[in-house]
């Protein structure tokens, strides 16, 4: 599935996370299940906690706080939102 | 909070109307607990063993056994399983697995079942650091940190292990079944609480000789997530705030994965080097 700048990134609403040891752990409280994001996607799953964000706004943010090429950082948010949807993490 | 506790006179599990809504299933695949809800709260079915009505605002408990159901299996079912159920609903910090007491200093064994948790916690005794539990850890937030508590000074072990830590002989326990060892001189028990130093979470088996490396925060968050007991697993409010609970005990006590080969000759080493890295916390 591709995923367009302009497509609006929500947070599932019965996913809790924590912050431990610099990496971010989710709990999904109706699956019961857990996943572990990196600075990065700790990043984008704070960014997440405050609204809905675009694609373009999450790379933007995460453009301006990690240091690597926009189109790294594109691909790399791409991949990490299509398996946070694919778990039902995001949609 | 007080608790009244009853038992029932015995009586056939009959099925309960509606499937449950949680279920604990052992490493073989075998149904070790199922939950239902009724109108006055829980119930939680041991098949085979015992059930247990919890009523909603967890004040009494009502344990109605299967025929010929012996006390002390309903003891350790209580103890091990529906106490630390009721804690962690109440708000408390309850974990699966054993706790030992290396000189005032508590170490906490974590893992899935048949890891070893209990034998280790006796081969600890027996090389006289006293156990303070062996299935079911609790732990209360002190000034002075998190608390081991004591629980039930009885190690229940199948019967190879029961040989090794009484002495006995192989042939003095049936090996498919686990012995209920009481605590005593050779095993001894601690009865004061003591600060947790160390989490270890036993590995495999995999390693050749005893082996201890740390774990990352959040590898040890997602690792006791699964040593956690959880009466209601739909409560999103409880569900959230244990999952905080274990997030602070995870921040603020090392977590680390101890393997060793799973022989009865090694664990006298796996002891040392728990003495040896516990010393060094």
């Amino acid at each position: 599935m591709t995923i367009s700048e302009n497509e609006i990134v929500t947070r599932n609403e019965n996913v809790v996370a924590r912050e431990v040891g610099g990496e971010t752990v989710l709990l999904d409280l109706e699956a019961g299940t857990y996943f572990g994001l990196n600075a990065v996607g700790g990043a984008i799953w704070t960014a997440l906690e405050d609204g809905p964000r675009t694609l373009a706004d999450l790379c933007s943010l995460v453009a301006s706080t990690f240091d690597a090429p926009d189109d790294v950082i594109e691909s790399d948010i791409k991949a990490l939102i299509s398996d946070l949807q694919a778990n039902g993490l995001v949609a | 909070m007080s608790r009244e506790f009853s038992l029932a006179a015995e009586c056939e599990q009959v099925s309960v109307s509606g499937a449950p809504y949680d279920r604990w299933v052992t490493p073989d695949g075998d149904i070790a607990a199922e939950f239902y809800r009724e109108d006055s709260g829980f119930l939680v079915r041991f098949p085979g063993n015992a059930d247990f009505h919890i009523s909603k605002k967890l004040t009494q408990i009502v344990c109605i056994p299967a025929p010929g159901i012996a006390q002390t299996v309903i003891d350790t079912l209580f103890a091990n399983s529906v106490t630390p159920l009721i804690g962690n609903h109440a708000g408390g910090l309850n974990l699966h697995g054993s706790a030992v007491d290396f000189g005032g200093v508590g170490a906490a064994f974590v893992g899935t079942s048949r890891r070893g948790k209990t034998t280790l916690a006796g081969a600890c005794a027996r090389a006289g650091h006293p156990f303070l539990s062996e299935d079911s850890i609790a732990l209360d937030l002190s000034d002075q940190g998190f608390l081991l508590q004591p629980v039930r000074p009885v190690l229940r072990v199948f019967g190879d292990s029961a040989a090794y830590l009484t002495g006995a002989d192989c042939d003095t326990f049936d090996g498919q079944q686990k012995a209920a060892l009481d605590a005593g001189e050779a095993l001894p028990f601690a009865t004061r609480p003591v600060v947790l130093r160390a989490i270890y979470v036993l590995g495999p088996g995999d390693a050749e000789m005893p082996k201890i490396t740390r774990l990352g925060a959040s590898q040890a968050l997602t690792e006791i997530m699964r040593h956690a007991f959880v009466l209601d697993v739909e409560d999103k409010a409880r569900l959230s705030a244990h999952f905080f609970r274990l997030s602070n005990l995870v921040q603020a006590v090392p977590f680390l994965m101890l393997d060793y080969p799973r022989r009865f000759s090694v664990l006298p080493a796996v002891v040392n080097l728990l003495a040896e890295d516990l010393l060094g916390r």
